[in-house]
């Protein structure tokens, strides 16, 4: 008897620890960090307002994070000069933080203001109603110090609902001291890719820092050989589903992209790494090659960096009947500010939602480590690091940015396209496959 | 003391307040789970109530079918890998070697280090470059050994469940051991009187009476293995290609990648289900097999 009881209570709390497993995400952790600084309780200032506490979640919180400091001074700033606002910051690890945000929009416990991506991934926010529009705030002279097209990316239904602040631009990053060394071309046309490529290869060097786990980083590549191969508007059209992915360019996309893979391209170990694994020979001056959004800059510019100095950067060549060319980049302003909807102070979150775009984005750009969103002509470019300038230089006369695959399609398309992608990259799929498990986006 | 636990007022009163909790954090979420599983649900707003929809599509999932039969040969594993080798590792260490307690503390060490370790150190043993493994295959002259072994689809598995098979060893070990321990001295005793060896004792008198904990450690591995999530996320993420995909991976990424809520609460749902069963289905086991003995 006793025993049955025994086995009974065990299959329960076996049932039990597995349910708490499962819904132990519901909830988030509260690992406030404590940059909220108190305000002077004397503070007699007049027009101080009432007391408001915003709640911040967001991602530029890790010690050796480029953003970090220029994050920290923004909101420190702001408290400064509006004694009445308390900030309550919350930092998160990007890929945990991307799972926490969801669960906290699922659970209608979104905090005031939110770090979030435009595209694919905030649409769910939005259907939802969990997201404040914020059009009129938005003036004709905001929109003037913006970057053309900065709203693309945030924009749903007609009602921008986001302010950007960085700027992003896929582009290949180059080690021209390896290059020099073992006599190849830095590659204008694709076949001098393939061609340094080979030559890497034969001599013992990995060609091109990809990581096979973080399906990401394959599709920085897939998604600029398939801008090459398409051109920019075909793709929105074909990833918005008024097109097709039967259609011959993708098919050569892939076709290309096999190629690079069967030239050896990649790490053989490639497809067991994480992505800050796959970096490290690239920033260690061992892989001369590695396509990768503008914020590589800032690691390579890093004071600890080995490769300071050595990094080129080069528009991705225009492909063999491509109908894309090298003056098209992949990217955008897709990293955003949000305010949830159900926020209990929406004018001074708003406030604090605009301060926090424009400053944030000048202070990265001061800092090194991102392209800004909003015009910085006024910034004195001689201080600022040199690969950074550089992508800056190359992106100046770039004729449109499309954005990455995987931020326009949403949550379950772009599984289906990483996971196609990453059976390309492995051989499981032919390329003929690849495309057919791209139209499966379409519903058959 | 006999009378206030005779009294059935005051066993209601003690034991509310576990009640409560062990409505509130375990059966009301299932229910919620089930009750999500039916629904055509992103995670956001609303969802469409579709039946049984979502269990029909896990069947016709390739990927999921997949990621159950996975679960499953860590199952198997589990019971006829590592229970043993656990068993082996408390019958020595009960025998009384020398240096017993320490021993214990060495093999239990890997329960109580973070996964999230345990991944990243079985990460760097794995590498293809630099990794100890193939270093190690490299040096005594097998290069063709030498391989990718979380990066190729052929290996993943196998590779992803050394690790998870290796941290639990001490485990049960311990489970078993503490058994072991407890069984009186006086059996072992009479046993070498009558001149039976340790090998025929253990066989004999120690595996029969040590029955009801090796019942727990097989529900444990059993379960453990089929709830499995940690270490294969963080070792492959279920890839490459879903060749290491475990229903808890799988779930993982189809409720908070893919935004599907209701098809991943179905999962979830299996997992009880399956468990449920598994755990009952092995009681049974051992209960027959007592039953045959007397």
């Amino acid at each position: 008897m006793n025993k049955m009881l025994v086995k009974r209570g065990m299959a329960f709390i076996l049932a039990g620890a597995l349910a708490v497993g499962m819904t132990a995400c519901g909830k988030p952790a509260g690992d406030n960090t404590g940059t909220a600084t108190n305000t002077n309780a004397g503070n007699t200032n007049a027009g101080a307002g009432k007391q408001v506490e915003l709640k911040f979640s967001h991602i530029w919180g890790g010690a050796t994070d480029p953003f970090m400091p220029a994050a920290k001074k923004v909101i420190d700033d702001y408290q400064k000069a509006n004694t009445n606002v308390r900030i309550t910051v919350d930092t998160n690890e990007n890929e945990a933080y991307k799972t926490k945000i969801k669960a906290m929009a699922a659970a209608n416990e979104l905090p005031d203001l939110f770090s979030t991506w435009g595209g694919g991934f905030s649409k769910p926010f939005i259907d939802s109603n969990s997201v404040l529009a914020i059009d009129d705030y938005i003036t004709a002279e905001t929109k003037g110090k913006l970057v053309n097209g900065a709203f693309n990316n945030l924009t749903y239904n007609d009602k921008i609902y986001g302010m950007p602040f960085f700027l992003a631009a896929g582009a290949l990053f180059v080690n021209t001291e390896l290059f020099d060394k073992n006599n190849v071309k830095l590659p204008a046309t694709y076949d001098e890719l393939l061609t340094a490529i080979k030559a890497f290869k034969a001599k013992g060097i990995t060609p091109m820092a990809v990581s096979g786990k973080d399906k990401w980083t394959i599709a920085m590549y897939f998604d600029v050989m398939a801008l090459r191969a398409a051109g920019p508007e075909k793709i929105v059209k074909t990833l918005t589903k008024e097109g097709s992915f039967k259609d011959p360019e993708f098919l050569n996309a892939a076709k290309r992209f096999k190629e690079l893979v069967d030239a050896g391209a990649f790490s053989k170990g490639a497809a067991g790494i994480s992505n800050d694994e796959a970096e490290v020979p690239f920033y260690d001056g061992k892989i001369p090659m590695m396509f990768k959004g503008s914020w590589a800059a800032g690691k390579a510019d890093a004071k600890d960096s080995k490769v300071a100095g050595k990094i080129g950067v080069i528009s991705f060549p225009a492909i063999p009947d491509g109908k894309g060319n090298a003056k098209q980049f992949t990217g955008g302003a897709v990293d955003a500010v949000m305010v949830s909807a159900n926020t209990k102070n929406k004018d001074e979150a708003v406030k604090f939602q605009m301060y926090f775009a424009e400053n944030f984005s000048k202070e990265s750009y001061l800092a090194g480590a991102a392209m800004p969103a909003w015009k910085a002509e006024d910034v004195d470019k001689s201080k600022l690091p040199a690969t950074l300038v550089k992508v800056v230089d190359l992106t100046k006369d770039a004729e449109g940015f499309t954005i990455w695959w995987d931020t326009l399609l949403a949550g379950k398309d772009t599984e289906t396209y990483l996971n196609a992608l990453q059976e390309l990259f492995m051989g499981a799929k032919t390329p003929e496959q690849f495309v057919d498990s791209l139209q499966s986006i379409y519903g058959k | 003391m006999d009378r206030v636990l005779n009294n059935k007022k005051a066993i209601v009163f003690f034991l509310f307040p576990a009640m409560v909790m062990f409505i509130a954090v375990i059966i009301v979420p299932i229910i919620m789970s089930l009750y999500y599983s039916m629904q055509d649900w992103s995670g956001f707003g609303k969802g469409t109530f579709i039946g049984l929809a979502n269990y029909k599509g896990l069947i016709s999932d390739p990927i999921f079918v997949k990621a159950a039969v996975n679960s499953l040969i860590l199952a198997v594993a589990s019971v006829f890998i590592q229970l043993p080798i656990s068993l082996l590792l408390a019958l020595v260490l009960a025998k009384g070697v020398k240096f017993e307690k320490s021993f214990v503390t060495v093999y239990f060490v890997p329960v109580i280090i973070s996964t999230v370790v345990i991944g990243q150190l079985w990460m760097k043993i794995y590498n293809y470059d630099y990794g100890i493994l193939n270093l190690l295959l490299r040096s005594i002259g097998l290069d063709s050994w030498a391989q990718e072994w979380l990066g190729d689809t052929k290996n993943a598995l196998g590779a992803t469940f050394i690790p998870i098979i290796w941290q639990y060893i001490g485990y049960h070990m311990l489970l078993m051991y503490a058994g072991i321990k407890s069984i009186s001295t006086d059996v072992f005793e009479a046993a070498v009187i009558d001149g039976s060896s340790w090998w025929n004792t253990s066989l004999k008198i120690t595996i029969p009476m040590l029955k009801p904990v090796l019942n727990v450690s097989v529900i444990f591995a059993v379960t453990g293995a089929l709830k499995v999530f940690d270490l294969v996320y963080v070792l492959t993420g279920g890839g490459p290609v879903h060749a290491s995909e475990v229903i808890g991976t799988y779930m993982v990424s189809t409720i908070f990648k893919g935004n599907q809520y209701g098809y991943g609460s179905a999962m979830a749902i299996f997992v009880i289900l399956e468990c449920f069963v598994l755990s009952i289905l092995v009681g049974f086991l051992f209960r027959e097999r007592e039953g045959a003995k007397r």
